[in-house]
């Protein structure tokens, strides 16, 4: 059994660089195919023990799959366009409308990867910056640029919930 | 001319005009905190909007160019939220002063409790 996940796990990471290999170089000459597949074949046995994060079989889920597309999507084409629409106008507007201060978001994620995906997620958007983590009380300092509320429940609301929805779903 | 160049033209003026106004926004806030939030709007609006239009102008080119800008763009992704948050945690710990309007500080308030 544990034989079997170590292999699974190889192949795994061997496929996703010989994959990456393959666009990179795009084309079929047989010496670059052989160098690739020996450099792959050597990182996978390196790092494949620390490269999958949870099972393989999460990789290979589809539901899993739907869902990052939906966050990817929902994160390019809605959050980030809004975000820096808002920031664009505070910086461009001769009054400069700023209320900033550091405020409290909780989270409601269980694994370490989905929590930094939300933190990222949050700096990458203008108009908020996570600053710190607090794992104990399981909140994020955020930097806000205008703090409609220092209540925690309306932060998470206005700041992480549309992100933890999406990550919730495909990371957990 | 082929119709791919116009949505990569959009992509780049998006990107120049994100840029300029991040640098714009740099000059005028007021102290390390907010102007970081200039900053990402450099980053993410500026460079990885020109270099997703740029990937889809080199489409052309055969499938390596948009693979290694696309690859570039999710580099800049993953590595400049993590130095945004070390600059700021580290203004925050080593005490850098706030612009005086600044509505609250939690963390700092936390951190007085504890």
């Amino acid at each position: 059994m544990r034989g079997g996940r170590k292999a699974s796990r190889f192949l795994l990471v061997f496929l996703a660089l010989y994959g990456l290999w393959l666009l990179l170089v795009s084309t079929v000459r047989f010496d670059e195919l052989v160098v690739g597949a020996a450099a792959c074949l050597l990182i996978s046995y390196l790092t494949s023990a620390i490269m999958v994060y949870g099972g393989v079989k999460d990789k290979l889920n589809p539901v899993k799959w739907f869902w990052a597309l939906a966050y990817l999507a929902y994160y390019w084409f809605y959050a980030e366009v809004r975000a820096h629409l808002d920031v664009i106008k505070r910086i461009l507007n001769p009054r400069m409308p700023l209320k900033p201060g550091i405020v409290k978001v909780p989270y409601h994620l269980k694994s370490d990867c989905g929590i930094v995906c939300v933190a990222n997620s949050i700096t990458n958007t203008p108009g908020t910056v996570t600053v710190n983590v607090d794992e104990a009380e399981r909140v994020y300092y955020v930097h806000w640029i205008w703090v409609v509320s220092p209540d925690p429940k309306v932060c998470w609301e206005k700041i992480s919930s549309g992100f933890e929805n999406y990550v919730r779903r495909f990371l957990g | 001319m082929s119709w791919l160049e116009l949505p990569s033209l959009a992509l780049l003026l998006i990107g120049v005009f994100c840029a300029n106004v991040g640098a714009l926004g740099l000059l005028r806030f007021p102290d390390v905190f907010v102007r970081s939030h200039a900053a990402t709007v450099s980053t993410i609006g500026g460079s990885v909007v020109s270099i997703f239009g740029l990937a889809i102008a080199g489409s052309q080119l055969g499938a390596a160019f948009p693979a290694k800008a696309i690859l570039t763009a999710l580099i800049i992704l993953f590595t400049s939220p993590t130095g945004t948050h070390a600059i700021l945690k580290a203004a925050h710990k080593s005490r850098v002063p706030m612009w005086p309007k600044t509505f609250c500080d939690l963390l700092r308030e936390e951190e007085k409790d504890g």
